[in-house]
């Protein structure tokens, strides 16, 4: 039973669930370019979606940002509220990218003073219209406010994501918004992934994701690499001894000398006080930056040595 | 679930109570909710009956109790928002972090109104200063007061530190802070409109502090104390200070509607109380709560972890307060939404976790204790005290005294705290209040607080009308109208029925004093379970008093402040030695009847300290207290490094005279040539005025009695406290 | 002369700075957020008292690589001033901007008192309005005030004259009872090599009024506001 879609799209599934009101997402494999004329597999790249699809639902709830997010089912599926889907697809432009430099003839790359919001029609069909404000109002999908506060929702959304990204080592370039209705109001729907955002890797500026596949490129890495840079896990430890410089003046150490003999401990000598730090350290990093981190700022070299503990 | 509540310290009752409330039985989270809401710490529920009595209203009072602090009206379109607050027990388990987060729960407390926070005091009690134990806490809690104060920018300006043998493994560790506001930047703990966004602000959840607060100060001491050492809250004044700058700049900017900080019961708390006030429900989200480490939601709803805030924010403004916080290098997270109804909805993951009424979180149940006089009360105030035998040497009771622990030098303490940042402390530590100035205006405000819980355990309703008094005569001395009070009130077990006699009559003398001298208690703490084998501390009720100084000309301190003054004694002394330190010191004894308190005569010489003061007669004022005329003597010439020569009562025992700790007295100062006046004004209301001498040199000279180099007099005080301390 | 009062997050002395200079002395002043790099609008900077970054690490560590640091270099090539105050001192240590650094405090305690101080030198901007050998009463309040140099540094800062406050006796005597935190040579406060970097722990904004009990840190503020007047 629930496995019988209740709707099948070009890339992904929408599975019942026993709970009313909440279905569940199936991320598929598929890539589909130029509104479905390419079609291909990547394997993997259901499964990475979907991850980041999670990752950037909670962090957008976090941000006070209401969507269909109710959590994570499955290797790739996600439990998510059903929405009443609105046949639009709103693109917020960072810089020009994708299809704008053909579109509309600015040099790829540029930078626009503020971000650029588009609407498009969802109709395979008619190859997903280009629609204004007037377009919407007369199709009757949407009231001019409402228009508006989707735009100033979905730049709002693009600002937060912009800078999550940033601090993973992504590079935003545009992302594709879709919204639906939940009970009165508008919430944020479908996914939100490596691809339905055009991305690139800070470190080297290489493209990621749809971005990559629009370039020809179909080797699983395209998106397994933003799911290894969105991943948050834990790398080795080092250890960083600082204590005071042989000869200089430390009073810890010395009150605390005088304690420990006061506790009957006659056989301390002396007593040097300093400081164990314990760092995680992500891969690629080297035993010179470590010594660079010491002399920057982990210990004062004026009064301060140090000693690192790492097994590279 | 019928293990765990009683593990979670719930009655049988309690459990039955909340499966009738919620018409089924509560899962784990409900339950972990109730039990931390319903203890004692944070539902007041043996209290609230007996705290109603208390006079709670003045014109002049814009918030009363019930909220996080109380707010007084201090005209010009400023008011002052002030509460103090125990963590006893807490710092006995940790001293350093116990004490620290103490002051980062009560300045949330002030800046949660809307208030920056401008001082801090901090009334301590520790038992028999010869224990090794005794010195561990004092100097642990002192760093952690300092480490935290320091830190955050919020001058520690007074409070007071006692030593009796009660409070040996329970020391008492209270904290008042106080803060100013313009009115209208006033905000409550209130959430409303719902689908407003609820914001988490500040730092990430961890399991520590996990019923810290309120499971360690509703249970007393035992051995398995060392063993909740984990659970208490580890303070982190950096982020606190961020907070503060955050918190008010998003008031100021008109961003939330809002504000309450986590303390207590964390997020349970916080939520429920806010929804209760306003009237509303609220549903949340725990998956969205930035954690520390892997938590279950049971722990994250109680979670004591320090330094966060929840606000209450339109969703059209979540973005900007993001930003501020941002700003400020704070996390800031929408964790749910306020909704209608009397509904608290709990999702993870989209299950729902919990679902309750917060009002019947907030309000808990109520309990009339049993209460009954206990035995020694009768016994100890029958003690024949006329029969001592006095010592002769006058000169040498007074050293002793002098360099006793609980009269020694407070500078040790003092200096440790930084008490002079923000530029307003215009009478520095070690005076009767510490006074603080408003810039930008010719206002000062005066705090002092009291509490002699010696007085308090000879008689619970006269010792604690005592501490109103003394409270009130030393914001007086300073040169300021009291005009509201705070209190901590500190006991035993309130199931013990002895115990519950002390509480009722302390509270009972504390409404009747604060009603009696027109000062409305606008806010309060009841620390319960101040107990250690079986053992109760001594009932120990602290008043915070605040004064308001129209005019910072009449601001006074207590040193002597010149050559060639009269020294002039305001108020009658008496054959009282019951309670005393002499009584204490020089014949280790704890006995008698505190001394009398007449609540008229108390008035008038207040109002005769107040009105010698305005008319510039009065130049120096302290109360007498502790140690009676002679250490009053030795503190006003060591602050002043002046000497002073005064006469003997010829009509009293030299111990009475020195050493009876008779209240309703002030030791002023005033030029020759006023002090016709100041003996009319006196008379006009009925007040003893008496010449004893006048100051100059550099001796205390007590005419055929005692006499000292001042300098030798500071001397003496001051080692006694680094010998107390340094063993 | 306008000033900046720079605001570290943890600083708490930045307000009582900026109420002295700007209603006692009147003096025009701006607070200058530690994220701002274009400072060149300043005569003089001020980095206050305060727990920088909770003084986590060490005190000034962490606050020295803010980006207003960063400006700080050129700012005082330019000839313009920057004082340093308790805190301030320790990241002007911390930069490198001023030689040696501190050491936690004999007594291991936090100590705020007012203590007296012998003026070393004035001839430099901050202490032209005075007289060597005056003695200043300021309060202090630190726990790593313990001033900490290498023989080779002390001697270059004694032979220069940079060393511009020492703790001392009310008589001005400098002796080893007088000195709050153990610092070698009862050093309070220094200059650079051309004494428009002042490093000192004592607060001068803290005795600039009558009502706090002392107005003996005018004297720095007036010195550099006169000096900018170009008197002194």
């Amino acid at each position: 039973m629930a496995d019988v879609p209740l709707r099948e799209g070009k890339t992904k599934r929408l599975l019942p669930t026993e709970v009313p009101g909440r279905i569940n997402l199936y991320f598929k494999d598929e890539v589909s370019l130029q509104n479905g004329k390419s079609i291909f597999t990547i394997p993997g790249k259901g499964a990475a979606c979907a991850q980041v699809s999670l990752q950037v639902f909670r962090f957008l709830a976090q941000r006070g940002v209401e969507n269909h997010l109710v959590k994570e089912s499955g290797d790739r599926l996600l439990l998510v509220d059903e929405l009443e889907m609105l046949p639009i697809e709103v693109v917020v432009w960072n810089f020009a990218c994708g299809s704008l430099p053909e579109r509309l003839g600015f040099e790829p790359g540029a930078v626009f003073r503020e971000p650029l919001v588009e609407f498009f029609l969802k109709d395979d069909s008619k190859d997903d219209p280009l629609v204004t404000v007037e377009h919407l109002e007369a199709l009757g999908l949407l009231r001019r406010e409402e228009v508006e506060a989707l735009r100033s929702r979905a730049l709002k959304i693009n600002g937060f994501l912009r800078d999550y990204f940033d601090s993973h080592g992504i590079i935003l370039g545009s992302v594709k918004l879709e919204f639906g209705k939940l009970g009165d109001h508008f919430v944020l729907g479908d996914e939100v992934s490596p691809d339905t955002c055009l991305m690139w890797e800070k470190e080297g500026g290489k493209p990621l994701g749809r971005m990559a596949a629009l370039e020809g490129r179909r080797e699983p890495e395209i998106y397994a690499r933003v799911v290894s840079l969105m991943e948050e896990k834990p790398g080795k430890e080092a250890y960083v001894y600082v204590r005071p410089k042989q000869g200089i003046m430390d009073p810890q150490g010395q009150v605390t000398m005088r304690a420990l003999r006061d506790l009957g401990f006659s056989e301390v000598e002396d007593v040097r006080v300093g400081r164990y730090i314990i760092l995680r350290i992500r891969e690629g990093s080297s035993r010179e930056r470590l010594e660079e981190m010491c002399r920057r700022l982990l210990a004062n070299p004026v009064i301060e040595d140090y000693e690192i503990r790492w097994d590279d | 679930m019928a293990e765990l509540y009683e593990e979670l310290g719930l009655t049988e009752s309690e459990y039955k109570d909340i499966v009738r409330i919620l018409g089924r039985e509560p899962n784990k989270v409900e339950l972990g909710m109730y039990s931390v809401m319903w203890s004692e710490h944070c539902s007041y529920k043996s209290s609230k009956t007996v705290l109603a009595q208390l006079p709670t209203r003045a014109s002049y009072v814009l918030q009363g109790p019930g909220e996080n602090a109380g707010v007084i009206d201090i005209g010009g379109g400023l008011a002052v928002a002030f509460k103090m607050e125990s963590h006893n027990h807490p710092s006995a388990v940790e001293p350093y972090q116990g004490a620290a987060t103490g002051v980062g729960g009560i300045v949330r407390d002030i800046f949660t109104m809307g208030a920056r926070p401008i001082a801090c005091l901090d009334p301590l009690r520790f038992g028999n200063p010869e224990k090794r134990r005794t010195r561990y806490l004092l100097s642990g809690v002192v760093a952690g007061i300092a480490g935290y104060g320091n830190c955050i920018g919020v001058p520690t300006v007074g409070g007071d530190l006692y030593f009796e043998d009660c409070y040996d493994e329970n020391p008492l560790v209270n904290v008042m802070c106080i803060g100013i506001l313009p009115k209208e930047r006033l905000i409550r703990g209130v959430a409303k409109g719902a689908g407003n966004a609820v914001v988490l602000i500040g730092n990430r959840t961890g399991r520590d502090g996990i019923g810290g607060a309120s499971i360690l100060a509703s249970q007393e001491f035992d051995e398995r104390s060392e063993e909740k050492r984990p659970s208490v809250q580890v303070g982190d004044p950096f982020t606190e200070k961020l907070l503060i700058e955050a918190c008010l700049e998003l008031l100021d900017r008109g961003l939330i509607l809002g504000l309450q900080d986590l303390g207590a019961a964390g997020l349970s708390c916080a939520c429920s109380e806010t929804a209760a006030r306003g009237g509303v429900g609220m549903r949340i989200h725990l998956e969205r709560v930035p954690l520390r480490e892997d938590m279950e939601p049971f722990e994250i709803v109680i979670s004591e972890s320090q330094e966060r805030m929840l606000a209450v924010a339109e969703p059209d403004k979540v973005e900007e307060v993001i930003g501020v916080c941002k700003k400020w290098g704070l996390n800031a997270v929408v964790i749910g939404e306020v909704i209608e109804g009397d509904r608290f909805e709990v999702y993870w993951y989209g299950e729902k976790v919990a679902d309750v009424p917060p009002s019947t979180l907030a309000s808990g149940p109520v309990y009339d204790r049993p209460a009954e006089r206990p035995a020694y009360l009768d016994m100890l105030a029958r003690a024949d005290l006329t029969s001592l035998q006095h010592p002769r040497d006058m000169g040498e009771v007074l050293v002793r005294l002098l360099t006793s622990p609980n009269l020694c030098s407070r500078r040790w303490v003092y200096e440790q705290y930084d008490h002079m940042v923000q530029l307003n402390t215009v009478v520095l530590p070690g005076s009767d209040a510490a006074v603080l100035r408003i810039k930008g205006t010719s206002k000062a405000i005066a705090v002092s607080c009291d509490g002699n819980s010696r007085y308090v355990y000879l008689d619970p309703y006269l010792g604690t009308q005592i501490a109103v008094a003394e409270a009130a005569r030393n914001v007086v001395a300073s040169g300021a109208v009291p005009m509201a009070l705070t209190n901590c009130l500190n006991f035993g077990s309130p199931e013990r029925p002895d115990i519950f006699y002390q509480f009722k009559e302390a509270v009972r003398g504390l409404a009747d004093a604060a009603r009696f001298f027109e000062i409305p208690v606008v806010s309060g703490n009841v620390s319960f379970y101040n107990e250690s084998f079986g053992t109760a501390v001594y009932p120990t009720p602290i008043i915070g008093m605040v004064g308001l100084i129209g005019n910072l000309s009449h601001r006074r301190s207590l040193a002597f402040p010149g050559e060639g003054l009269g020294v002039v004694l305001l108020g009658e002394t008496k054959e009282e030695i019951g309670g005393s330190e002499y009584l204490k010191v020089i014949h280790g004894r704890v006995a008698g009847s505190p001394p009398t308190l007449d609540l008229e005569k108390e008035k008038a010489v207040q109002a005769v300290c107040i009105e010698g003061i305005r008319r510039g007669w009065i130049l120096s004022a302290h109360d007498l207290s502790e140690g009676g005329l002679a250490v009053a003597l030795v503190e006003c010439c060591c602050a002043g490094e002046v000497g002073a020569e005064v006469m003997q009562d010829e009509s009293l025992h030299p111990v009475y005279w020195l050493f009876a700790e008779s209240q309703s007295r002030i030791l002023v100062t005033a030029k020759l040539e006023d002090l016709e006046e100041l003996r009319e004004l006196a008379a006009s209301r009925g007040v003893s005025f008496r010449l004893l001498g006048k100051t100059g040199g550099d001796r205390l000279v007590i005419e055929g009695l005692a006499e000292f180099s001042v300098a030798e007099l500071s001397r003496l005080r001051e080692e006694a406290f680094l010998k107390l301390v340094e063993g | 002369m306008r000033f900046g009062v720079v605001v570290f997050p943890g600083s708490n002395c930045e307000a009582d700075c900026y109420y002295v200079l700007r209603d006692v002395l009147g003096a025009e002043v701006d607070y200058v957020w530690h994220g701002e790099s274009d400072i060149d609008r300043y005569d003089c900077l001020v980095l206050p008292g305060g727990f920088s970054y909770g003084d986590y690490l060490r005190p000034g560590a962490i606050a020295r690589f803010s980006p207003v640091m960063e400006s700080l270099k050129g700012f005082a090539e330019k000839g313009k001033f920057i004082i340093g105050i308790c805190n301030g001192f320790q990241v002007l240590l911390e930069a490198g901007l001023l030689p040696g650094a501190m050491l936690w405090n004999e007594s291991l305690h936090f100590v705020c008192r007012y203590v007296h101080l012998r003026l070393e030198n004035d001839r430099t901007p901050w202490t032209h309005l005075g007289s060597e050998g005056q003695v200043l009463r300021i309060p202090i309040a630190h726990q790593q005030g313990n001033y900490y140099a290498d023989e080779k540094t002390l001697r270059a800062l004694e032979d220069s004259g940079r060393i511009i406050l020492r703790y001392c006796e009310p008589s001005g005597e400098v002796t080893r009872r007088a000195n709050p935190n153990g610092s070698v040579g009862n050093i309070a406060g220094i200059c650079d090599e051309d004494f428009n970097v002042f490093g000192l722990m004592p607060h001068p904004e803290r005795a600039s009024e009558e009502v706090l009990g002392s107005t003996d840190g005018l004297l720095i503020w007036r010195s550099i506001m006169e000096h900018a007047r170009g008197n002194g």
